[in-house]
């Protein structure tokens, strides 16, 4: 059971999100991105993982995050690369960049 | 959860001038703002002013995001060109741009939170004080973005500005990001001045200002003041000019005039202990090591200053800065700063294109690596460390050439360290167009790491 569920189509960037549903997308474009909400995990160590339930296509590109302790403190955070589990403050975004 | 509205202007629509959609969009930017002002914070709302001229219309009617529009962190006004509508990194006639003419400041914001994005603002008459983009706030704070966005004068008054707040709040935080500025060359012309005395944390990240006739000004508030990776030329009075001590997470930026770039982070300091024609010796250091930089500025005992030009060994490797100018006897104390000197070669700066030349030997590869923060440059291009200092991240596929032999950097060390060598790789240094259609993700999941394998999904989108 998800504890938050967001669509796409919320997020901002430059990615298109299409479709609606179980159906819904994104596509980013070469150099194109997409920023999620900021969501709010608690402290704890989490992964981030992509086409889970459905199988994605194209190249994939890169995945950032962000981290802080409160939500107001996200935007003076800058993007880590992500590369496997990472120890969240208390909210996190994300960033997907083709 | 706000819920994301869109709002679409565009001067050459001709349909029912409400915004809905792109055949419906509003005129002009600041009639769609007047017509949707409202409280965010009520409405759990951010909205999206989405601005295009699909005949190359201008915007001519100033634009003031009033107080009416009640925003706070998560519930703002952004203003963006989209992605396919934007400017490609030079002033660009087809698409939108806000062009102001009258005695009206062309882009007024008085909301807690706002984005403006790849758009294009210019000032072109004859009235003093106008600012291409001014927050006035009164006594609260501000949290704005300017980010990839062309501000440029063409008129004549005094004291024009690209950015100048005319009111700030304690608590504000400005983030500068990857602008081009320029033009503002009348007597107290700004490219961005921080001219108010509230307690405001500016970062400056990847500008490129030329022609005005003060670049970069920080009147106040030096102290919380981040300056990164900066192109500040051909300006009149001054490149940069700091009152106070700047934050020392001010590194990397470029001027010509290197008695102006004597502040921010530095690369060493120390006592000479040897003496030759322009040079700077300490056989304590390994100034390649140290990642002393082609055209970092060095400061003598009494002020004056010298840029690198290379980097030799008198007694121990790479102990020996060449320098521009002869200032150094032995025995005489030297800083060496982080900020170079430098006249950067633009592909055609008369003509309004700031995108690094392939034969500029100082900018490429030369940034202080933020390409975690800023991803992307004036053109939507990636930043990849090492990255370019100024709005461009230069790129083989927007260069007229893509010679490698004449791409290079120019390196000051046989055996330099990273930030000093050549950019033989720099063909690569931005994303290029691909046939690859994209990456799809059907889905994305934040998950607890400790319970992965379940079914613990934190967030999915």
């Amino acid at each position: 059971m998800d504890d938050y569920a967001d669509d796409f189509s919320n997020w901002s960037g430059t990615a298109t999100a299409s479709g609606s549903g179980d159906t819904e997308i994104l596509t980013v474009l070469d150099s194109e991105e997409g920023i999620s909400n900021k969501v709010q995990t608690g402290a704890k160590e989490l992964v981030i993982e992509y086409d889970y339930y459905r199988t994605g296509s194209g190249t994939p590109g890169t995945i950032y995050y962000k981290t802080a302790a409160t939500e107001g403190a996200l935007d003076a955070q800058g993007w880590t690369l992500y590369t496997s589990h990472f120890t969240s403050l208390g909210w996190v975004q994300v960033r997907v960049l083709n | 959860m706000a819920t994301k509205v869109t709002v679409y202007v565009d001067p050459d629509a001709t349909g029912l001038n409400n915004g809905t959609s792109w055949e419906n969009a509003y005129t002009s930017l600041n009639a769609a703002l007047a017509a949707e002002a409202k409280d965010l914070t009520a409405s759990d709302e951010y909205y999206y002013f989405e601005c295009r001229a699909s005949q190359g219309s201008v915007d001519n009617t100033a634009v003031n995001v009033t107080s009416t529009w009640v925003t706070d962190d998560t519930r703002w006004v952004l203003i963006r060109t989209p992605a396919d509508y934007r400017h490609k990194g030079k002033w660009d006639t087809n698409t939108y741009r806000l062009s102001i003419a009258g005695t009206t400041v062309p882009l007024r914001i008085s909301t807690y939170k706002c984005y403006i994005q790849y758009m294009q603002i210019e000032y072109t008459g004859t009235t003093s004080n106008m600012y291409c983009i001014s927050p006035n706030r009164g006594g609260s704070n501000i949290v704005l973005y300017v980010q990839n966005c062309i501000l440029r004068n063409t008129g004549s008054g005094l004291t024009t500005c690209g950015y100048r707040p005319t009111g700030y709040g304690d608590g504000s935080t400005i983030y500068f990001w990857n602008n081009i500025v320029y033009g503002f060359s009348g007597s107290a012309g700004h490219g961005f001045w921080q001219s108010d005395s509230s307690n405001i944390t500016n970062y400056l990240y990847h500008n490129t200002i030329y022609d005005c006739d003060i670049g970069v000004r920080i009147a106040y508030q030096a102290a919380s003041c981040r300056i990164r990776n900066n192109i500040v030329n051909n300006c009149g009075t001054n490149t940069y000019l700091i009152s106070g001590t700047i934050h020392a997470d001010s590194t990397h930026n470029i001027g010509d005039n290197g008695s102006e770039l004597k502040w921010g982070a530095t690369w060493a300091t120390g006592t000479t202990n040897g003496v030759g024609t322009n040079k700077l010796i300490d056989t304590t250091k390994n100034f390649s090591t140290i990642g002393v930089q082609f055209g970092s500025v060095c400061e003598d005992s009494v002020g004056n200053t010298a840029r690198v030009t290379g980097i030799s060994t008198t007694t121990n490797p790479n102990d020996t800065l060449d320098v521009s100018a002869d200032h150094w006897s032995s025995g005489e104390a030297y800083t060496v700063y982080t900020n170079m000197n430098s006249t950067v070669t633009f592909k055609n700066a008369a003509g309004g294109d700031f995108h690094l030349s392939s034969a500029e030997d100082t900018a490429h590869d030369a940034g202080f690596d933020l390409s975690a923060t800023v991803l992307n440059d004036i053109d939507n291009h990636t930043r990849i460390d090492p990255v370019d200092v100024g709005a461009d991240e230069w790129s083989s596929s927007s260069s007229v050439s893509s010679s490698s032999s004449s791409e290079s950097s120019s390196s000051v060390s046989s055996s330099s360290s990273s930030s000093l060598s050549s950019s033989s790789s720099s063909s690569s240094s931005s994303s290029s167009s691909s046939a690859v259609p994209g990456w799809i993700i059907e889905d994305l999941e934040i998950r607890d790491w400790s319970s992965s394998s379940s079914s613990s999904s934190i967030s999915s989108f």
